[in-house]
């Protein structure tokens, strides 16, 4: 039997109204800007720090990053862009950032940021290894924040895209969508209480275990206290490299910058024309992990 | 003769229901273990990680939404049309009861693979609708919402609003079933799922898996009200099925060529690059289905049906994994070492085990809804006999 003409117009309208309401919701969070992060005047910080000691060529090059962030401090948010600049000729694949990194945020076994890959190349006599230490690219355009089903990551005003892991749900879309594999899910693993005395035969079982109790302390990202005791997030979320967001607040250079015995990695604001980063990456013909993709990373490297 | 027919005939259906309560019963048992493990100890047990997060109940996911979409597809538009096998009341609110069945288990297959499953209700609350994830999951309430009302005004010897709504929900199926495609499809930075194909190939490997959910349903021993309406609705899905499965077929070749002989770059092959196993899917779970449909003989076809369900959810599975084995950053599985950072998945036996639980859960889905229609159709029967007297 075919419908008659009454039925296929209620079947149109309903389904046109299912579509208008879809798709103009689709439309309003595509163009969706606003995250409540704070701008303006009240992201401004005054940063005392070096502002008594006396500027110096030949200082070494934390001091002069320090002074580039506290200018930078000295903006609103908005008109900031952090950036960083890898010098991969400097690098000498020592972990100390990972390691930096891990202690800072108190990342737990399977959770990493900042990993540092390692390329060989050339045969004997002329071997060749390259490091290549891999942050979150802080993608201009990135590939992880569209997927989100709700909302709980985005790029704020100052470049940096964040995680709310009081909204997370865990369903690992964005590490999917990432093409550097920054994105890493925290799965709940903990270091062993004895880890620390020695790793023994039996290398994983370890270093896993029922937690010690140093690892139910909270670790500050985001500027808030966030403790795995009871299952807490950011346990089943998905966790990233944010620039160290906390200790930026808080005047101080990101610890993977703050630990790179070989000073080759470069921070600061990329709107900023007098920063070394800025000035990096207009001298050295910097480059971008996987330009191709189109994700316009702020992580630019020196090779 | 046909009294000692009839008793032998009795005694195969007894074994053969004692035969599936015992499988339901594993089935439940094992499910409800790896439950247990899910629950106690988080993805603790789990074989997927951070460079390959989704696994098998991903799949199983996909897989699920598709075969509802199927489902709904042949028994909704069969029902419009009037096609002999889909056009009874009856046949579509067993349409409709199969299709929750396969629906409700792919949602709780999502669900226990969220790393925290108590916020699921955040996509209702703080929806992104600029996420195929969202629109997704936003389609399969409105569906499951056209489907209950749809169910509800089936009781009813007319309603002006059956047929529209059952159009409705088929147009909202055919939408998430592409939208299983859509939501990799989208992940624009990943070649081998970023592609157009994709939304038709899930539309029609939903199509198929329905078809044969409804083909086994009608082979394995449900009946219709009458042996023609029987093999009607028998001859509806195998043919559904026959041709779903040969665009299936089309369709995987076109991809394989373009990426094999074509040479489309080993990123957009994913991890389905030819090795020494890889023909047994599409010949197992298409071919040989193709084949037993041809032929006249009903185990066959049930049989055809299992497989083809097999073939297709494994074909869910290599796209789930295809975007994800491949990494365009050399070193970086070496570059920190734990179990969680590997470009590698096996399923475990916790999932397998909380697998079984989604079957579990599909079959006493459908033998629930199933005793519901029943159960009404005699009291409105009984109702029905008492107004007339």
């Amino acid at each position: 039997m075919a419908m008659t003409r009454a039925e296929f117009v209620k079947a149109t309208i309903l389904t046109g109204a299912a579509a208008a309401v879809l798709s103009g919701a689709a439309r309003r969070s595509r163009r969706r800007t606003d995250y409540g992060d704070p701008a303006g005047e009240e992201t401004v910080r005054e940063i005392q720090a070096l502002s008594a000691v006396k500027a110096d060529e030949s200082e070494d090059l934390l001091l002069t990053m320090q002074r580039d962030l506290a200018r930078a401090m000295g903006k609103p948010a908005e008109r900031r862009q952090w950036g960083m600049v890898i010098d991969r000729r400097k690098c000498v694949g020592c972990h100390a950032c990972t390691i930096g990194c891990v202690s800072e945020n108190k990342l737990p076994p399977g959770v990493v940021y900042r990993p540092v890959l390692t390329e060989e190349s050339g045969r004997f006599p002329d071997p060749r290894m390259q490091f290549t230490p891999r942050p979150c690219m802080q993608c201009r355009t990135p590939p992880c924040v569209p997927v989100c089903p709700v909302n709980a990551t985005w790029k704020r005003a100052d470049g940096v895209t964040v995680v709310d892991y009081d909204k997370c749900i865990g369903c690992r879309h964005c590490l999917t969508a990432c093409p550097y594999g920054a994105r890493t899910s925290d799965f709940g693993h903990s270091y062993r209480a004895g880890a620390a005395l020695g790793a023994g035969k039996d290398v994983d079982g370890a270093l896993q275990g029922r937690a010690a109790s140093y690892e139910e302390q909270p670790n500050h990202e985001y500027g808030k206290a966030w403790s795995r005791a009871k299952h807490g997030s950011p346990i089943g979320n998905a966790r990233k490299c944010h620039f160290c967001l906390h200790r930026l607040e808080a005047g101080q250079l990101p610890v993977c910058v703050t630990t790179c015995i070989g000073r080759a990695t470069y921070f600061g604001d990329l709107n900023d024309d007098m920063a070394v980063i800025t000035r990096l990456v207009r001298r050295e013909r910097a480059e971008q992990l996987l330009a191709h993709r189109g994700t316009d990373p702020s992580v630019y490297y020196i090779s | 003769m046909k009294e000692m027919k009839e008793a032998s005939g009795g005694k195969r259906n007894l074994a053969l229901q004692a035969l599936g309560g015992a499988i339901w019963c594993v089935l439940a048992v094992m499910g409800l273990i790896g439950l247990y493990h899910r629950l106690r100890t988080g993805h603790d047990m789990a074989g997927y990680g951070s460079y390959v997060p989704w696994g098998i109940w991903v799949a199983f996911y996909f897989h699920g939404v598709g075969m509802a979409t199927g489902v709904f597809l042949v028994g909704g538009m069969g029902y419009l049309r009037g096609t002999e096998g889909a056009r009874t009341n009856e046949s579509l609110r067993t349409a409709i009861v199969l299709s929750l069945a396969a629906m409700f288990p792919g949602l709780l297959a999502i669900g226990l693979d969220l790393g925290r499953m108590e916020r699921g209700a955040n996509i209702f609350l703080s929806p992104n609708f600029g996420s195929v994830m969202t629109l997704n999951a936003w389609m399969y309430n409105i569906f499951l919402l056209a489907a209950a009302v749809a169910w509800l005004l089936s009781w009813r010897k007319r309603s002006a609003w059956l047929r529209p709504l059952i159009l409705f929900a088929a147009l909202v199926c055919c939408a998430f079933g592409m939208g299983s495609g859509m939501f990799f499809a989208a992940v624009k930075v990943k070649p081998y799922w970023h592609n157009g194909i994709w939304p038709i190939v899930t539309l029609v490997s939903g199509l198929a898996a329905g078809a044969a959910l409804l083909l086994f349903v009608r082979c394995a021993g449900s009946r219709a009200a009458s042996e023609t309406a029987e093999e009607d609705g028998t001859r509806l899905a195998r043919r559904v099925l026959q041709g779903a499965l040969a665009a299936y077929l089309a369709l995987s070749g076109v991809r394989w060529m373009v990426a094999h002989i074509y040479d489309s770059g080993a990123a957009a092959i994913g991890h389905d690059a030819p090795d020494s196993t890889g023909w047994l899917y599409p010949l197992f779970g298409i071919v040989v289905p193709l084949l037993l449909l041809a032929g006249k003989r009903r185990p066959g076809w049930l049989v055809a049906a299992l497989l083809a369900s097999v073939g297709l959810l494994h074909g869910r599975l290599e796209l789930v994994l295809g975007g994800q084995l491949p990494t365009e950053m050399p070193g970086l599985p070496q570059a920190f070492h734990h179990p969680r950072l590997a470009f590698a998945y096996r399923p475990t036996v916790m999932e397998w085990q909380v697998a079984a639980l989604l079957l579990a859960i599909g079959l006493a889905v459908y033998f629930i809804g199933q005793m519901v229609n029943k159960t009404v159709a005699a009291r409105l029967a009984t109702a029905n006999q008492g107004a007339s007297r």
